[in-house]
């Protein structure tokens, strides 16, 4: 094995250990409120990467799937007295039908339309959910919510392992579905839906589909969200909580699924030690949403394809800086150099559809 | 998935960094060294400023505290106020009280500034029963009146209690009968409007219709439409400048009915914007903890303080300033009383707090067994001032009011938690 | 029976007001996605700010027309910063911009926060336009005079876009741009100076409805949001880059608004997107929007 690929076996190695091992090592704030928050927050940028990626279709109504989520756990729970662990999966099996209804009401919508489409559904979710008391506790909300494992911070490892183990699934299953059959043909779509049409493929199911998985996923993250909050109110389901998932996925790397926890746990950190932050004299606490806004629209402007990107591209410098080092003057060496990722700064992420050549 | 190498990477790189950093977070308080309040106020969105008011307050009550060198202490012992902000949504309330408590380590919390996030807060303490919890001026009712947390202080009074003594002067001194109703759709108004009415339906006032305007909504006109013709009044419990746009709406399609003003609505705003529905304001009663024309001698004092130490600040003292003043202040004096002792869970610190009474700027302080305050209230109304602005008058001081607002725990009245429909005297 | 049929005249004015607020204030939204297939997120903030600026410059002269003129062209002007300085080196990617713009809108929100801080300021609009007229049938007897006076605001707005598009030289690139961008240019004509101008229109129009909006309902943080999703709305169920479409959206959620809040107070919301993802589910490209 040549060095250049010992040390990604070595990193592979290294990332399942330190998660493993974390929980030992640190103390239950960081168990909690930083790996849980940014693993729970990372598995819902997930499933807009996912819907992006692989749909090319950016929801923002995934806060709203997680939120509804929440609610159902939280309404079986408390007012049906479920166990935990049921009431986790029916509420998951709620969110993906809903996800599939709205991919029904937006199927024949694409691209800007599409986002906007979302946005307001995932509003009017938020305002569903503030008004109504008979149903959704209106503007408290409910509290008192405990999942499997407990009160997290009386079993904070074993909360811990159970986002790390969802996440885990979820990741593999959405990376292994990419090259399945039927992910395969979700891109198919993404790129080409009229060709895919003239294929014989029933487009608008498989955009429902789309949805249905990306509020699968996001369900799983509300489920988990509400365990580890133990409440639930509108406030988790605004516009503000919406646009974040977008932020912590754009950020992140709106092309690649570990982004989604990349820019999870950048988000986590700064929102918990912003006040820690002072700059030209005022804190970063009070003016804690233009930092964010500010990052966001950076990486938008010059990074879009995220910190993963930033990543590779320094990847990339580094070892053009160690093959200049190693270089001696004999025979000429054709040295590959490895691609940079195929986004170039100028054009979208492959994850919108082109508009369609003809018009009518 | 070519960069997932790079992704995995740097993934791997923020977890190991992660855990050296924590390594060496958090301090363990110890019983000598310093003593450690935490204060959460709103500091992002619209409460920015009732926030930042909030904390003004805090460094006031800590200032009546200073050691020979000018740095704040008790018993000895010096205290460190370390400062987190909310966005008024329980849920980040509730990250930053568990980065106060579990990451700072604070040994008291102080905060947070609004209801919703006041529950959530309340829940929170039940986990945590060794360590101190203080309101800040948080008014939801149940957050001391259902299922009170063992560890968590109110010296401030709830929305309701707010209203005490509006009710009954609406009735007998303004001789309103039926009263209608026009306030926001959330729990902060639904408590403001049940204070109004524990005392209003209870002297025999009818309130035959309420208007629940939802939230953010500005456009009152349809309300307007709605309005009764066959009331006295219209108690309307809406902030400051939406109760201008409230009233203008209102003259404007030709209402003329009086108005009865909740905590927030009359304030120096509304009394400042000129209109044609100025004149009509005039005789506006209104309620609440604080009122900017207090002559009492302890409230002119602390306006003076507050204004020395802030001449940046509010031209006065915001209801904010005052509740986070009060319940910082019961820390200290109770902190003084067991000598800084704060061993054994915070036992003896929390008895003391339960029991301590003490005169504030509006009045004696003490609290109920549910560890809510009994304190006093203002009835205001508008009148002329002497250069012709108008300016809210006190015209009663409900005395030592308790959160059942004299009517008892068993009055039909609080059986259940205030609602759109709770308490109902059509 | 008399009653009744006063409150719903009234109800329906109400509402029919309130279109004419939601019609400037989408009007230029829907203009920049016709034209430019640019999601301008950053609408709401824009509206905002034409209400910050439009108020600041009213109190200080204690001019009100003077702040309506102000409002729209410091936005207009902030509009040609944001298309100069971002939006034009990415033509063609709908999604970047439309991120640009989401990014913008953070920041100005909460730079206007720190600027102006959580209170809401009030516009006092000239008497002329001030107080109330009598009308007889509506409930009172007399109804807002500035309502009344956004009504033919809107109108005239709109007759205004309408002369512009169909009636000038412009306009013709304009629409030509809307149906065949490539071709435009192929014709020599300067496409991006066309689009630099539709931008700054819609942008100094979201300024102006700022001013206008602010007059009738007041400003204070959040309106931002507010109004990006009527606008949104408004766009949606009427058909994205139509003028018309703009008007009935506008009309139906106008409506639907006041008369929810009258009979069904609770959920008049929610009923706003009821009725967008009604539209959509059966005509996605909205009532007079063009197929996609």
């Amino acid at each position: 094995m040549t060095r250049a690929r010992k040390v990604p076996a070595l990193a592979a190695l290294l990332v399942p250990v330190a998660l493993v091992l974390y929980p030992l090592l640190v103390p239950r704030f960081w168990i909690l409120s930083i790996a849980s928050q940014a693993i729970i927050l990372g598995i819902v940028a997930l499933s807009l990467v996912f819907m992006a990626g692989q749909g090319g279709m950016v929801s923002l109504a995934q806060a709203a799937l997680a939120g509804l989520a929440a609610y159902m756990t939280a309404i079986l729970t408390l007012r049906l007295g479920l166990p935990a662990l049921p009431a986790g999966l029916i509420a998951v099996l709620i969110a993906t039908l809903v996800g599939a209804l709205f991919g029904a009401i937006a199927s024949r919508s694409q691209g800007i339309y599409f986002l906007m489409l979302t946005l307001a559904l995932a509003v009017g979710f938020f305002y569903l959910a503030l008004q109504n008391y008979d149903l959704f506790g209106g503007h408290i909300g409910f509290a008192g919510v405990l999942g499997p494992t407990g009160s997290p911070r009386e079993n904070p490892a074993a909360f811990y392992y159970l986002c790390l183990a969802t996440a885990v699934a979820a990741y593999l299953s959405l990376r292994y579905l990419a090259r399945a059959p039927l992910g395969l043909s979700f891109q198919g779509i993404r790129d080409n839906p009229r060709r895919m049409w003239a294929l014989g493929y029933w487009v608008s199911l498989h955009r429902v589909a789309i949805f249905a998985i990306g509020g699968l996923v996001a369900g799983l993250s509300g489920v988990l969200g509400i365990w580890y909050r133990g409440s639930i109110s509108p406030g988790t389901v605004d516009l503000t909580r919406t646009i974040d998932v977008l932020i912590i996925a754009v950020v992140g790397g709106l092309g690649h699924p570990i982004g989604a926890f990349v820019g999870a746990l950048f988000f986590v950190l700064v929102q918990t030690f912003a006040s820690s932050v002072v700059v030209l004299g005022f804190s970063f606490d009070e003016r804690f949403n233009t930092l964010i806004g500010l990052s966001f629209l950076l990486v938008v402007l010059f990074a879009p394809d995220g910190l993963i990107g930033l990543a590779a591209r320094a990847r990339v410098l580094i070892g053009r800086r160690l093959a200049d080092r190693r270089r001696d003057p004999g025979p000429p060496v054709v040295r590959p150099v490895p691609e940079p990722v195929p986004v170039d700064a100028g054009a979208d992420p492959p994850s919108t559809p082109t508009q369609p050549l003809d018009r009518s | 998935m070519k960069s997932s190498r790079a992704g995995r990477r740097l993934f791997a790189l923020s977890v190991v960094s992660a855990i050296l950093v924590s390594a060496c977070g958090g301090s363990t308080g110890s019983q000598s060294g310093p003593i450690k309040i935490g204060g959460l106020a709103t500091l992002a969105g619209p409460f920015a400023v009732p926030g930042q008011d909030s904390f003004r307050g805090m460094e006031l009550a800590l200032d009546e505290f200073k050691n020979a060198n000018g740095k704040w202490e008790v018993a000895g012992r010096e205290i460190q106020l370390i400062k987190e902000g909310s966005d008024a949504t329980p849920a980040v309330a509730l990250e930053k009280a568990k980065k106060l408590i579990e990451q700072d380590n604070v040994d008291i919390l102080i905060g947070p500034l609004s209801g919703d996030e006041g529950l959530a807060i309340k829940d929170y303490a039940k986990t945590v029963p060794d360590k101190t919890f203080i309101n800040g001026s948080s008014a939801a009712q149940d957050t001391t009146f259902r299922n009170p947390a063992p560890n968590f202080f109110r010296f401030s009074t709830d929305g309701a209690q707010w209203m005490a003594g509006l009710g009954k002067y609406a009735y007998e001194k303004k001789g309103f009968k039926r009263v209608a109703v026009v306030a926001e759709d959330y729990s902060f108004p639904y408590t403001q409007v049940a204070g109004f009415m524990y005392e209003f339906c209870a002297a025999g006032g009818r309130v035959p219709k309420k208007f629940w305007v939802p939230l953010g909504n500005k456009d009152y006109s349809s309300v307007v439409s709605g309005i009764p013709t066959d009331i006295d009044a219209i108690y309307v419990a809406l902030g400051g400048a939406d109760a201008v746009n409230f009233l203008t709406q209102y003259n404007d399609a030709g209402g003329r009915a009086p108005i009865i003003g909740g905590s927030i609505t009359v304030d120096q705003t509304v009394l400042g914007t000129t209109g044609p529905f100025q004149e009509r304001l005039v005789g506006t009663a209104a309620a609440g903890p604080i009122a900017d024309t207090n002559t009492e001698k302890p409230w002119l004092d602390f306006v003076a303080a507050y204004k020395a130490k802030f001449p940046d600040g509010l031209p006065s003292p915001s209801l904010f300033a005052h509740a986070y003043y009060i319940e910082t202040k019961a820390a200290l004096l109770a902190l003084k009383e067991v000598n800084g002792d704060l061993s054994g869970g915070e036992k003896k610190f929390m008895e003391a707090l339960s029991k301590l009474s003490f005169d504030t700027p509006t009045g004696k302080v003490s609290l109920d067994e549910n560890r809510n305050a009994i304190a006093n209230e203002y009835v205001t109304e508008v009148q002329k001032g002497p250069e012709g602005n108008l300016v809210n008058n006190v015209v009663a001081v409900a005395q030592q009011v308790d959160q059942t607002l004299g009517l008892g725990k068993d009055s039909p009245l609080l059986a259940q938690p205030v609602s759109r429909d709770f308490p109902a005297c059509p | 029976m008399a009653k009744f049929a006063t409150d719903f005249l009234t109800v329906g004015l109400n509402g029919l007001t309130l279109a004419a607020l939601y019609f400037i204030v989408a009007s230029g939204f829907t203009l920049i996605f016709g034209l430019m297939r640019t999601t301008n997120m950053a609408h709401g903030s824009l509206y905002l700010l034409g209400a910050y600026i439009g108020w600041t410059v009213a109190d200080a002269t204690g001019n009100w027309w003077l702040g309506v003129a102000a409002g729209s062209l410091g936005v207009g002007l902030a509009g040609v910063a944001i298309h100069v300085g971002m939006l034009a080196r990415m033509a063609g990617q709908d999604l970047r911009q439309a991120l640009v713009t989401i990014g913008l809108s953070i920041i100005f929100a909460d730079l206007l926060l720190a600027r102006y801080g959580g209170l809401t300021y009030q516009f006092r609009p000239p008497d002329l336009i001030a107080g109330s007229t009598s009308i007889p049938f509506v409930v009172g007897g007399a109804y807002s005079t500035y309502r009344l006076f956004l009504l033919a605001v809107a109108v005239v707005v709109g007759g205004a876009l309408w002369l512009i598009l169909n009636r000038t030289r412009i306009g013709v690139y304009i629409r030509a741009g809307i149906d065949d961008r490539d071709m435009l240019s192929a014709l020599g004509v300067n496409v991006s100076r066309v689009f630099l101008f539709v931008f700054a229109l819609g942008a100094g129009l979201a300024g102006f409805a700022g001013v206008m909006g602010a007059t009738a309902l007041s400003v204070s943080p959040g309106e931002d949001g507010r109004y990006l999703l009527s606008s949104l709305v408004v766009v949606i169920v009427g058909g994205m880059g139509s003028l018309g479409g703009a008007a009935i959206g506008a009309l139906i959620i106008g409506l639907a608004e006041q008369f929810g809040l009258f009979y069904l107070p609770t959920y008049s919301v929610v009923l706003t997107f009821v009725i967008m993802a009604g539209v959509l589910a059966v005509r996605p490209q909205g009532i007079l929007g063009r197929p996609a």
